[in-house]
């Protein structure tokens, strides 16, 4: 088992964008388009939007989303293509396998664009600056593409990042969080992330225009406009942002937490909210029919914020009692004088749907897999509490 | 010296021989034809290095000559000539073509000196197999070899010769096909071979012309196997084993057994796979009382579809997860009306057969194999 937590370091996440990436495969396929307005999309005289436009074309007032025919009323010398979706799903494929080179922890969003954690390569590639550079070396040797890269402490802001020196540039936001609020603060609040049209309409009526607008307003005042919601916006907008770069695999999860009523240094009532969570959350997963590689721990200290860590597991499981035994353990790793105010466990690193092998014979199911799904049917039929495990009855004792 | 040959015959035999240039290489002279000119015959060679041929046909001239010359642009060119007798002659270095109706060139070329010699096959067994059966045993086992690389053996058509019976056998670990043709001569042992697909799909394709009765003489050395018949030679580097002891895989108890119309059933796969998931592509069959029931549910799309096929089954209830897709490659291939599924647990490896009307005498003795996608649900 390994054993990874996510803070108490500066990380190195970039954000790898390709530039005008449709249309720029189909500049760079053939060179008469070159130089020229390109459009890839719907044809115009049809109905159907622009799904990518070229930097020649974007001069015309022309971007994705737009109906193809606003686009060729712009600009009807443009070249109108249709999309060669297995073409750009192949080059997005050799661009995944160019940044995979560099760090195993690749989170792809779209066909276009992926976060990568540098944050354990200095050693291989240098700092993360000429690591940017290499890559986008690399994207232009082997691919003949360019793309604009980001480079900052967390995902959002090297999103942000990868957005200010297009195309073909680097941009590296500064790691001091005193700098980096400086430089979140003439954004447009459309800029955060989960803030769309609605939400930026409510913010403006508040008179809240550029994220420095949002950074002056209290938290309690954000909560109280949008709910937890709010919370999101009083971190992000301070560039706060803890989301680690997840597998795409990986990117689901299911989780289960519990807030103590007081910050508690017990162990053994942690341990025993860990075994019903994780009850809950392996119920959850044979429900929906998967099985997860890595058990997390999710904890917060009385100071509020969350923590996570993380153990990967021999084999995927959906049973109750391999997902508590590793948060467990995960727990035992804890300092000695840890005070936590909510705890929670979950599953994810999920495996569905499994093809099995002709040359790799299942195991037989282990006796545990029996238990626990004779228990959800007891559960299902009389209810949460019909059955409960012997060490669920044990007694809280004070430590 | 000067040949004279038809346009259709010379271009027949690029054709023939073409796909076995590689498309990249580092060694240049590999992405050359040799040509040899002989008094009543000219003849292209081709290899890759792990595959080679050797094509002829008759042709008239007047010396012996051979020169190797860049694949691609003979291939241009003689496919641009009209129809009619093509002039070749060989300077040094240079193949000249002429059309004779206009049209010459003069195509640079390599000596032969640097040019890979054909593989000799020494102690070789030898055997001899009809194109028919060839043709019909690489269909129903190639269709399964595994592009997965660290399983080097499973990347190869696996063809045993034994008593009686010759088949070829190919598996990824998630579907298996193989085809068993009865064979007269008697061999002293048994004795097997891992073929890359590559050159056992390229001579099957290209005997097509051949009568299926027509025979193929196979030698099998060390390191290679050659497949000769007529004026088609094929050589092909060995893989080397042992392969996987795929028959103890497959599960002899199998006491679930259906009866289905193959082509209701491949209709009604392909149908309701439409919303499956498009990585696993998860059908799920419910076999019931004289009846399977072809289940999607994607929770990615929220997407659902089932179809109903009349079946002969009368086991208990039985459900099964399968990729789609790999069920219809077998179903393609399956030449009967009726098929035969039987199968286990929904882990345990589901065997397909053709299935023959009771009098029928089959050519040969087919067996499919698809394994489940394990289903969590219905665990």
């Amino acid at each position: 088992m390994k054993h990874e937590g996510t803070e108490e370091r500066v990380r190195s996440i970039l954000h790898i964008d390709m530039d005008a990436f449709f249309t720029s495969i189909e500049q760079r396929d053939d060179p008469r388009y070159r130089g020229k307005p390109v459009v890839v999309g719907a044809q115009p005289g049809h109905r159907g939007v622009v799904a990518a436009a070229s930097y020649e074309s974007r001069k015309f007032g022309i971007h994705s989303a737009m109906p193809i025919n606003e686009a060729f009323r712009r600009c009807p010398h443009a070249v109108f293509l249709p999309p060669r979706m297995d073409a750009y799903a192949e080059e997005s494929r050799r661009v995944m396998a160019i940044l995979s080179g560099f760090s195993p922890m690749l989170e792809q969003v779209s066909v276009d664009e992926a976060f990568l954690d540098v944050t354990g390569t200095r050693k291989l590639f240098g700092d993360t600056l000429t690591t940017a550079n290499t890559i986008r070396l690399a994207i232009k040797e082997q691919i003949h593409l360019t793309a604009s890269i980001g480079i900052a402490p967390n995902k959002f802001l090297a999103k942000l990042g990868s957005d200010m020196n297009k195309p073909d540039g680097v941009t590296v936001v500064p790691i001091d969080p005193a700098d980096s609020i400086a430089w979140l603060a003439p954004h447009p609040v459309r800029k955060i992330w989960g803030v769309g049209k609605k939400t930026e309409e409510t913010l403006g009526r508040m008179g809240i225009v550029t994220i420095g607008d949002l950074q002056k307003r209290s938290r309690e005042s954000l909560v109280g406009a949008f709910g937890q919601s709010g919370l999101d916006l009083y971190e992000l907008c301070r560039g706060i942002d803890d989301r680690p770069v997840e597998n795409r695999e990986e990117a689901r999860s299911i989780s289960r937490e519990h807030t103590f009523e007081t910050d508690t240094r017990d162990r053994l009532q942690w341990k025993k909210t860990l075994l019903a969570l994780s009850q809950d959350v392996a119920r959850s997963a044979r429900q929906s029919g998967v099985t997860g590689r890595t058990v997390v721990l999710i904890f917060r200290g009385p100071d509020f914020t969350k923590h996570t860590r993380r153990s990967t597991l021999p084999a995927t499981t959906a049973l109750a009692n391999e997902i508590y035994s590793a948060s467990v353990n995960l727990c035992d790793a804890l300092p000695s004088n840890a005070k936590l105010r909510l705890v929670g466990v979950g599953l994810t690193g999920f495996d569905q749907d499994v093809q099995l092998d002709l040359f790799r014979q299942e195991q037989p199911q282990v006796p545990w897999e029996k238990s626990e799904r004779a228990i959800d049917k007891l559960v299902d039929r009389f209810g949460d509490g019909v059955i409960v495990r012997g060490t669920d009855l044990t007694k809280s004792e004070d430590t | 010296m000067e040949c004279v040959i038809a346009k259709n015959k010379i271009y027949d035999l690029i054709q023939k021989s073409y796909p076995i240039i590689p498309l990249k290489t580092s060694l240049q002279i590999l992405s050359n034809f040799k040509i040899s000119f002989s008094k009543s015959s000219v003849s292209l060679t081709a290899t890759d290095l792990d595959h080679s041929i050797v094509v002829s046909a008759e042709a008239v001239s007047d010396g012996d000559a051979e020169i190797t010359v860049n694949a691609r642009k003979l291939f241009e060119i003689v496919r641009e000539l009209p129809e009619g007798d093509i002039h070749f002659g060989v300077d040094v270095n240079v193949l000249i073509i002429d059309s004779k109706k206009g049209f010459s060139c003069k195509l640079a070329g390599v000596g032969i000196e640097d040019f890979p010699l054909f593989p000799e096959i020494n102690d070789a067994v030898e055997f001899s197999v009809g194109v028919g059966s060839l043709k019909d045993m690489v269909l129903k086992s190639s269709f399964a070899v595994s592009r997965d690389e660290s399983r080097t053996c499973l990347c190869g058509v696996l063809w045993k010769f034994e008593r009686g019976r010759t088949g070829m056998v190919a598996t990824d670990g998630h579907r298996l096909g193989s085809s068993f043709w009865k064979r007269d001569d008697s061999l002293e042992k048994n004795v097997s071979m891992i073929i890359a697909p590559k050159s056992l799909l390229h001579f099957s394709r290209i005997i097509d012309g051949k009568k299926p009765d027509d025979l193929i003489n196979v030698s099998l050395g060390e390191k290679y196997v050659l497949f000769e018949i007529q004026d088609i030679k094929i050589c092909s580097k060995l893989i080397e084993g042992p392969y996987p002891d795929y028959e103890k895989a497959i599960p002899k108890v199998n006491p679930k057994k259906a009866i289905l119309e193959k082509n209701a059933l491949f209709e009604a796969v392909k149908r309701v796979s439409i919303l499956s998931n498009q990585k696993t592509h998860l059908v799920k069959f419910l076999f019931k009382h004289n009846m399977l029931e072809v289940i999607v549910l994607n929770r990615d799309i929220g997407g659902e579809a089932r179809e109903q096929v009349s079946a002969e089954y009368d086991g208990p209830e039985h459900a099964v997860g399968f990729n789609a897709q790999y069920l219809m490659e077998i179903l393609g291939i399956i030449s009967t009306p009726k098929i035969r599924i039987e199968m286990n647990t929904h882990i345990s490896a589901c065997l397909i057969f053709p299935n023959y009307e009771k009098e029928a005498e089959p050519k040969s003795e087919d067996l499919f194999l698809i394994m489940p996608l394990r289903i969590l649900e219905d665990a």
